[in-house]
């Protein structure tokens, strides 16, 4: 039955491509579960390992790709979302892309990054091999009601768990409340060198690195390598050359982010003189990006002033642009040096005028599809694995 | 008195959705005037001869687990204060979970009741799990027609904007002035096209946003009260950024 259920979502992924009806990265899996809602189970079965799940506020997508880059730099065949789906269906809809018409244990690992509330959903279903916890902070809390409504769901979680390994970020208070069978912790201590920028990129290392040397502890030369050539992903600090002009892609998708943006830009604009640092924030409400902007004022005021001393423009952007004009204001910067904008487009003319400057870009989740897009064709470094 | 003593009440625990940003645009907005401007973060060790003089008190909303935390220093030490604040007409802002700690009581979804402080005669009830949340944007005009003609005079505009997020209904008990009347939102409890609740000079509102980000003219009107003068003898300020936040925001609500 699941063979057929495979079988038949398979070419309707393919008549979706064909008609270009979306990427096929949710629907196909959409459609699955609702002929039998325990397909996930069927699929992990065809793993010849397993899968490994990670979760949390932020660092997710990077963590995930990390995970995933380190298992292939050891030979092993993965399955992965090559959009960043991280719902059930979008995890299944991976397996139905990923998996051939007929094939049996053709690949070891699935590695997933999954939406904070979902995890319940899937480990009802699946017993991962691991699963990793990054950190637990607000997040756009019109979707997600409230910490404590993921914090419960987590412990639900893993309630039943019994041969999982769970990983959780030491440093999280919230995190180290989480109890149960097979947990250990990584700390943000990986110490080599590495192409992620940020602090933050190093809970995501560490993570990494914790989970593949638990299951390769031979090979901790191989793994380092892999993680040390690892390049960013999908708007995680991804550089773009426009009009010579250098541009930085950091997301910024909620106060938390928001803040170590700021920190990883004060900490890198000594490098620079002032006058050719101009900040972009990105703020759009979509309902992918959360439809409430009030978490800007969540976002440090300290840090806005601080990093203002090594800047010489904010460029305001998206569709509530306003509204980062009138926090800036409100943190104490002056109007002169705030610029609003409120086209995608007019911003690309905007860096036009400009040359050898350093945009650093802070984008909110749609907002960064919407600008990688419009400068598609100037992105450095190797495009990603689709 | 030309100055502004603003009580922020538990900053720790009821911090949710940016709410503290009311906080930072009263001070700018005082500052920027040469009013002066102090701030007292009233949490549960604070003593009253800290806040006992304020002439602005601002309170917002938190998780549960938080409101827990703070629901009995609340009724222990600080009903007394309170009180006595808005029977003497002291102002302030309660924002979401603190409107709800006004009233009566809570009514948890098992149908348990949790009390709160009683100020006003209106209770609030969870729907439960079935039930949807009021999330979104909102839109409605100021009730208040003192107020409503102060706004409309000065800033040519009488509504307010900003954006629910709230499990609870509340229902009144007894007749009080509603805050808002809605053109968009759900406001108090989806029925009766109200929203938010003005008595003396308290204002209380499920708006987030926040409320004063979206609406600087509330901001005024709130300074105004608290130094006990006519709003238009406020020092004017270029207020054009704020303007246009709320006046593209109100179009993006609207449709």
């Amino acid at each position: 039955m699941n063979r057929i259920i495979h079988l038949i979502s398979k070419i309707l992924r393919l008549i979706i491509l064909k008609i270009n009806y979306g990427s096929g990265s949710t629907i196909p899996g959409h459609i699955a579960l609702r002929i039998n809602k325990n397909i996930l189970h069927w699929y992990v079965k065809d793993l010849k390992e397993g899968v490994i799940l990670i979760t949390g506020t932020n660092g997710k997508t990077t963590t995930t790709h990390l995970i995933k880059e380190g298992l292939e730099g050891l030979g092993k065949k993965v399955v992965f979302s090559t959009t960043g789906a991280n719902l059930e269906n979008g995890i299944i809809s991976s397996f139905i892309n990923f998996l051939p018409f007929f094939a049996k244990k053709k690949y070891d690992y699935g590695v997933f990054e999954v939406d904070e509330l979902n995890l319940k959903i899937i480990t009802k279903n699946v017993e991962p091999l691991a699963i990793v916890f990054l950190n637990l902070s607000r997040d756009q809390l019109d979707r997600y009601a409230e910490l404590e409504v993921i914090f419960n769901s987590w412990k639900e979680s893993i309630k039943n768990l019994t041969n999982t390994k769970i990983y959780l970020y030491k440093n999280d208070k919230r995190l180290n409340n989480l109890t149960g069978k097979n947990i250990s912790t990584f700390t943000n201590n990986f110490k080599s060198s590495s192409k992620l920028l940020g602090e933050f990129n190093n809970i995501n290392l560490s993570a990494s690195f914790s989970v593949l040397l638990d299951i390769f502890p031979n090979f901790k030369k191989d793994i380092l390598k892999t993680l040390e050539d690892f390049n960013p992903v999908f708007g995680r600090g991804e550089k773009f050359i426009y009009n010579k002009n250098e541009l930085t892609f950091l997301l910024n998708k909620n106060p938390a982010s928001f803040n170590e943006n700021l920190k990883l830009i004060i900490d890198l604009s000594p490098v620079y003189p002032q006058e050719i640092n101009i900040v972009t924030i990105g703020l759009n409400n979509n309902i992918a990006d959360g439809k409430d902007i009030s978490w800007i004022y969540d976002v440090s005021t300290d840090l806005i002033n601080i990093l203002d001393k090594s800047i010489s423009r904010w460029v305001c952007l998206g569709t509530r642009y306003i509204d980062i004009a009138n926090r800036l204001k409100y943190a104490g910067i002056k109007e002169e040096k705030v610029v609003l904008i409120n086209s995608y487009q007019g911003f690309k003319e905007y860096v036009e005028t400009f040359e050898n400057k350093r945009f650093w870009i802070l984008p909110t989740y749609t907002s960064m599809l919407t600008m990688r897009s419009i400068f598609k064709d100037s992105r450095l470094g190797k495009s990603i694995k689709k | 008195m030309n100055k502004v003593k603003l009580s922020w009440f538990y900053p720790q625990e009821l911090n949710l959705y940016g709410d503290k940003g009311n906080v930072e645009i009263l001070k700018q907005r005082c500052e920027w005037r040469g009013i002066d401007f102090e701030l007292v973060e009233v949490g549960k060790e604070t003593e009253k001869d800290k806040y006992f003089d304020s002439n602005l008190v601002f309170m917002g909303g938190g998780p549960d687990s938080e409101q827990s935390l703070i629901y009995e220093d609340l009724i222990q030490n600080k009903k007394e204060f309170l009180e006595s604040y808005y029977l003497n007409k002291g102002v302030g802002l309660f924002i979401c979970g603190a409107y709800q700690l006004l009233g009566k009581y809570y009514e948890l979804a098992d149908g348990n009741k949790i009390s709160g402080l009683g100020l006003f005669d209106i209770y609030t009830k969870s729907p439960g799990v079935r039930d949807k949340r009021f999330v979104g944007n909102v839109v409605g005009d100021i009730v208040n027609k003192d107020v409503a003609d102060l706004c409309q005079k000065n800033y040519g505009f009488k509504n307010i904007i900003g954006f629910e997020n709230h499990g609870g209904r509340t229902f009144f008990l007894q007749q009080y002035e509603p805050f808002l009347y809605l053109n968009t939102g759900y406001g108090n409890n989806g029925e009766d096209k109200q929203e938010g609740l003005v008595s003396n000079n308290f204002i209380c509102s499920y708006l987030h946003g926040p409320i004063l980000h979206l609406n600087f003219h509330l901001a005024d009107v709130l300074i105004a009260r608290a130094l006990g003068i006519n709003i238009n003898n406020l020092k004017q300020l270029n207020n054009k950024v704020e303007r246009l936040t709320h006046k593209i925001n109100q179009n993006l609500f609207k449709s």
